[in-house]
């Protein structure tokens, strides 16, 4: 049975986390969404607590703690600085499919250097200019040669695409129709023929660096192929469902800041007398953050178990992302300019939180995922 | 719709999209507009439209005024939200107190006038003081109609304020400054003015005319997209999801927009210097509904234009921000429900 409360363990690293982001994350983000850039001092801190392998094993360096301690402590770090946690959701997605598809030799070159830092963080090039979400529409190929693969083509919206010391691109390696022939490589930062865009501006996420990749005769050996040629759709899926809690996760972190910020404000301006129109606004913004955080909770104990939990966590992102963009939109709306001053947080968080609709799958895509899971599922229904 | 107003609509789009529309993101991050705006506003026959025609205006009352508001605003939000406060507040002010010197001067000016709006009132969070106007540094002339705070309508010069400058996320090339000493601002007089209820009115109906034109160049912007950006193997355009999205942003929009012109037309047919309570009611409905529809419109259209939604290199971005900082301008929306509630309790008591 599902079981809401976490364990010990993993409230030890909810706590840690929440630590980290009052005393690291908190004190940076506002300036660090007013100028820009790269949270690097920041990440380097949260590899060093453990915060870049949290649910990778610990003979690779990472913490073992589970989904469910890798939600909570996401969570924990976005309710401070989302443009940080996203780095840090995107390492953790890439350390796991590293460890995951990765050979023993892969393993050990890659992943204790993405939960300590020496990677700086993973990327994850999957998206380009005409395959957003559709990768069928891949342009970027890897051409096979005696000594591996060259890879020519372009990846947009890297998320620490200007940092990042490790790739996982997927290009094609066969003209076979659709997502098949797509393949997975490691790419590390530094191969001759890899260059990196200058950083887009965003609405949000502003300390968090977003640039296209490059290609051009890019080498890298036999053994930067992950998992089988021609498998990469099936890690990239695989991938981007756990990615998805963690986006879940940090959209209820963000909402919660939101929340809480907004209450400080409506004791501040109305003291004990705080109108309905406003703490009905605050009191839907809880109970529906609450229904996320149990979906996405949900979903990472599916993970955690070893369950499928695909649907879940596409069940968990749709919901989370949602209703914490309508929660930001909501409280903006009553507090008026007030919301509108970079001192009242919650400006940002609207704008931050936004993206958790379009990033490692639209609202759309996740749509479309449940509702392949419901048709499979009636479909069984009708067969019994 | 007069002929002479819809030849003044005719003319405007082109005159937008000349004039405001290349200039609109450099305005939103310089965060200001350019000095000698006001005056080719004002030459372009944008200022004083609500005006009679033997005053000077183009005769074409708030309905024209919104109408004209509305085009602007899918060029730049802050523009036309300048335009907007200047003839609901300038303008609108010089009106309702029939003081024809302020209006002749309102009708030419120099630069568009500052606004404080009644929810600036309010001390803002982290203890800043002082009340937040809309206006930048380029302002010569500041109405402020900050009710129940102890401050009545207003016109101060501007240069008799001492300002902070102030940042926004959204409508930033309007200008947004904090006015660090409000007393300054008491001008005396009674805060519950029929003048004070009448700008109150056209500045809500300004607003939601705003809002109504940041939706409608979101959904122009998402239905052109939708057409030309294929994901599996079809334009977007293809996809029921797509299409439901862009449908129920029209629909909502023009709600809206039909609230709109309600709303002007009950303040076009008031008697000079009042303000029915049905007119303001209509006017607060509408931008209620004006704002919560062109968010929706906005955040739609970015979400239809995926990632590059979310990029500056994409107007949709701006659009967002600009729409969501529509309710930062005067009342709120926890205000304009509050200013329901009267009617409506004599309406069913």
């Amino acid at each position: 049975m599902f079981d809401v409360v976490p364990e010990p363990a993993e409230q030890e690293i909810q706590a840690a986390a929440r630590r980290l982001a009052s005393d690291v994350l908190a004190p940076r983000a506002t300036e660090l969404d007013r100028r820009g850039g790269f949270p690097k001092e920041s990440l380097a801190t949260l590899a060093a607590a453990g915060m870049l392998g949290i649910n990778l094993p610990r003979e690779q360096g990472g913490m073992q703690a589970g989904a469910v301690a890798y939600s909570l402590a996401v969570s924990e770090l976005a309710h401070a600085c989302a443009a940080t946690t996203v780095a840090v959701c995107v390492n953790n997605m890439v350390a796991e499919v590293v460890n995951h598809f990765g050979t023993a030799e892969q393993r050990a070159m890659h992943v204790p250097r993405l939960c300590d830092g020496r990677h700086v963080v993973g990327a994850f090039a999957l998206s380009e200019a005409g395959a957003g979400s559709d990768p069928a529409g891949m342009r970027t190929r890897a051409r096979r040669t005696d000594r591996g693969w060259v890879i020519d083509g372009s990846k947009l919206w890297i998320t620490s695409g200007s940092d990042a010391g490790l790739f996982v691109v997927w290009a094609k390696t066969s003209d076979a129709p659709g997502a098949r022939g797509i393949s997975t490589f490691l790419v590390p930062g530094d191969t001759p023929g890899l260059s990196r865009g200058k950083p887009e501006h965003k609405l949000g996420l502003r300390g968090s660096t977003t640039t296209a990749i490059d290609f051009a005769g890019c080498e890298v050996g036999h053994d930067a192929l992950l998992d089988e040629e021609g498998r990469g759709f099936r890690v990239a899926m695989m991938a981007l469902d756990g990615g998805r809690i963690g986006i879940a996760s940090q959209a209820i972190g963000v909402a919660r800041a939101a929340i809480e910020a907004s209450a400080n404000w409506a004791t501040e301006r109305f003291g004990a007398a705080t109108p309905q129109g406003v703490s009905f606004v605050l009191a839907d913004a809880a109970v529906e953050m609450e229904a996320a955080t149990l979906l996405t909770l949900r979903a990472a104990w599916l993970k955690r178990e070893g369950r499928s939990f695909s649907h879940a966590a596409s069940m968990a992102k749709l919901t989370a992302s949602e209703r914490a963009f309508s929660a930001c939109n909501r409280i903006l709306g009553v507090m008026g300019a007030d919301g509108q001053a970079p001192e009242a947080l919650v400006e940002r968080l609207f704008r931050d939180v936004r993206v958790t609709m379009i990033y490692e799958g639209t609202s759309e895509v996740q749509r479309i995922v449940i509702a392949r899971d419901i048709a499979r599922r009636f479909g069984d229904e009708v067969r019994t | 719709m007069s002929d002479e107003l819809e030849a003044l609509l005719s003319a405007l789009q082109p005159l937008c999209a000349r004039e405001i529309g290349p200039h609109a993101k450099r305005w939103d991050e310089q965060r200001k507009l350019d000095a000698d705006l006001a005056p080719r506003l004002a030459e372009w026959g944008l200022i004083g439209t609500s005006v009679d025609v033997e005053r000077g205006g183009a005769g074409a009352g708030m309905v024209g005024a919104a109408a004209i508001v509305e085009t602007l605003a899918m060029y730049s939000g802050s523009v036309a939200m300048r335009v907007a406060l200047h003839e609901a507040a300038a303008i609108g002010s010089a009106l309702a107190t029939r003081d024809d010197e302020a209006l002749a001067s309102a009708m030419s000016p120099s630069a568009l006038c500052g606004w404080v709006g009644p929810a600036r009132a309010s001390q803002g969070p982290g203890g800043r003081g002082g009340l937040t106007m809309l206006a930048g540094g380029d302002a010569d002339l500041v109405v402020a109609r900050t009710s129940g705070q102890g401050i009545a309508m207003g016109r101060v010069a501007a240069a008799s304020l001492s300002t902070r400058a102030r940042e926004s996320s959204g409508l930033r090339a309007a200008g947004w400054v904090d006015v660090l000493d409000p007393s300054a601002l008491d001008v005396g007089g009674d805060d519950a003015s029929e003048a004070a209820a009448v700008v109150a009115a056209r500045v809500a109906v300004l607003i939601a005319a705003t809002a109504c034109g940041l939706a409608r160049s979101a959904i122009l912007e998402a239905a052109k997209y939708a057409m030309v950006r294929e994901q599996f193997g079809s334009p977007l355009a293809a996809f029921q999801a797509i299409q439901w999205k862009v449908a129920n942003a029209v629909t909502e929009r023009d709600a809206a927009w039909a609230l709109v012109t309600h709303a002007a037309g009950c303040l076009d047919r008031a008697p000079v210097g009042r303000c029915p309570t049905s007119a303001g009611d209509a006017a607060a409905r509408a931008q209620l509904a004006a704002v919560r529809a062109a968010v929706g419109a906005c955040s739609e259209s970015l979400q239809i234009h995926g990632g590059y939604g979310y990029t500056e290199e994409f107007v949709v971005e701006r659009l967002l921000r600009d729409s969501r900082a529509c309710s930062a301008v005067d009342r709120n929306d926890l205000e304009l429900r509050e200013s329901l509630v009267p009617s409506l309790i004599a309406r069913f008591a």
